[in-house]
């Protein structure tokens, strides 16, 4: 179905998914067009999801999206399988571009309120177990930070927020709001990796 | 805590691989850290250290449909031979038709112009005949004058939703929604509200093609520039009893052409 396939990747990824999106990277390194377009139809909505999550603009977002597009199909042969999942190394590439985007734009976006905690927000539908172990560890870790440096550090990362940025959003003094997340991503490596 | 300062109180080396994944640095230091990527393997293992931390959260953003013509940028980019159909379009979705997304692109920039140009395309013609054209064709005579109209069901946002072109003599309506919309288990009912009266169901429309309604005879006095059309959400089958339950999330008013 249509909305399904445009929902893909939408929380339900399992490792099926994953490593399909391996293999269909793979085939894009190798220049095969009609794995690139099925590649774009199983993940350009949740890329799309991510450009539009940073940027709130869809023209900027769909810009973001074709450039990012235009990347995979040149650079495929760069995913390293070994270092991270297809849909990892595809949402953080999105990301950063869409981050460099927003940075490339003088616009502040200092009246935006902060990113509350929003458990609601995971369903954790048929996730992989090693996936759900991942996203467990992680929600618990982020659970040991005090609510508003956990706030910060969500709204850093859904927004790709600069310490600035949030030290106007969250009213606080620059110096406070970069130690907390300093501080709070130091607490949260050793949560992690313990 | 020293607050004023910012250098106060900090840690020593901050990580620069998790404030650059966290998306917290400025363009400079974003800049500075992608060069670096390119020759230090420690650093660039401690990203990709963070990215695997951080990659649950991408979970939590929901999807967003994308508009078919991205599909045909990225193509044209490429140099790609040009695409029959834009990817989003499955096997038994109509084929060909979201190929013309390009032409409800058009309708998302020119709002209401383009509206009323569909309406004339889609409406503003003689009924097509489908048996082989002859040769000479014998003028239309006594065709009623069409009465046509258009309305964009925007957005609270501004943004279009749906577009509808009716023909007012014939009670017919093709409703389109401009950008194929997310399934969350309700389904979006079409309600017509004349000036001054109740909302007036037109039934259960789609999310994700255009749909041909027909205005009952006793409706079709209540259409014209008073009216509004409106969609709302509702649960499968439509609206109980014939009465809205569910949001509004795209209304627009109805224009004579």
């Amino acid at each position: 179905m249509l909305l399904r396939d445009l929902r893909m990747a939408d929380a339900s990824d399992n490792a099926a998914t994953m490593d399909g999106l391996g293999t269909l990277l793979g085939a894009v390194a190798g220049g095969d067009q009609g794995a690139f377009e099925r590649l774009y139809r199983d993940t350009s909505s949740k890329l799309f999801g991510i450009c539009m999550r940073v940027l709130g603009n869809r023209a900027e977002a769909e810009e973001v999206l074709q450039e990012v597009y235009v990347t995979i199909w040149r650079k495929a042969s760069q995913f390293d399988a070994a270092r991270a999942s297809a849909m990892t190394w595809l949402a953080m590439m999105t990301r950063n571009r869409a981050i460099d985007r927003l940075r490339s734009n003088a616009s502040e976006r200092t009246h935006l309120p902060m990113e509350t905690d929003d458990p609601a927000a995971s369903p954790a539908a048929n996730l992989a177990a090693e996936h759900a172990e991942d996203k467990h560890r992680l929600d618990s870790c982020l659970a040991e930070l005090e609510a508003p440096r956990r706030a910060l550090i969500r709204t850093a990362f859904f927004e790709g927020a600069t310490y600035e940025e949030l030290a106007a959003r969250s009213g606080n003094p620059l110096g406070t709001v970069k130690s907390w997340i300093r501080r709070g991503l130091i607490k949260l490596k050793t949560c992690l990796e313990r | 805590m020293n607050t004023t300062d910012p250098q106060a109180g900090l840690p020593e080396d901050a990580d620069l691989a998790a404030e650059y994944v966290l998306g917290v640095l400025g363009a400079t230091e974003r800049r500075e850290v992608e060069v670096r990527l390119a020759s230090d393997a420690a650093l660039a293992a401690d990203v990709a250290r963070w990215e695997r931390h951080f990659e649950p959260l991408i979970d939590q953003i929901d999807a967003v449909a994308v508009n078919g013509y991205v599909w045909e940028r990225i193509r044209s980019a490429l140099d790609f031979a040009p695409a029959a159909r834009a990817p989003v379009a499955t096997p038994d979705a109509q084929p060909g038709f979201w190929s013309s997304l390009s032409l409800w692109r058009a309708l998302t920039g020119f709002g209401f112009a383009a509206t009323a140009a569909l309406a004339i395309a889609l409406l503003g013609r003689p009924p097509v005949i489908e048996t082989p054209a002859p040769i000479v064709v014998a003028p239309p005579v006594a065709l009623p004058t069409p009465r046509i109209m258009a309305s964009t069901l925007a957005h609270d946002d501004g943004t279009p939703g749906y577009v509808a072109a009716i023909d007012a003599n014939t009670g017919t309506m093709t409703v389109t929604p401009v950008i194929p919309g997310h399934d969350d288990g309700r389904v979006p009912e079409l309600w017509l509200i004349p000036e001054g009266q109740t909302a007036l169901s037109l039934g259960v429309v789609d999310r994700d093609k255009p749909l041909l309604v027909t205005i009952p005879e006793s409706m079709r006095g209540g259409l014209g520039p008073q009216a509004l059309l409106a969609i709302t959400l509702e649960p499968p089958g439509g609206a109980p009893q014939g009465v809205a339950t569910g949001p509004i999330i795209a209304k627009g008013a109805i224009a004579m052409l």
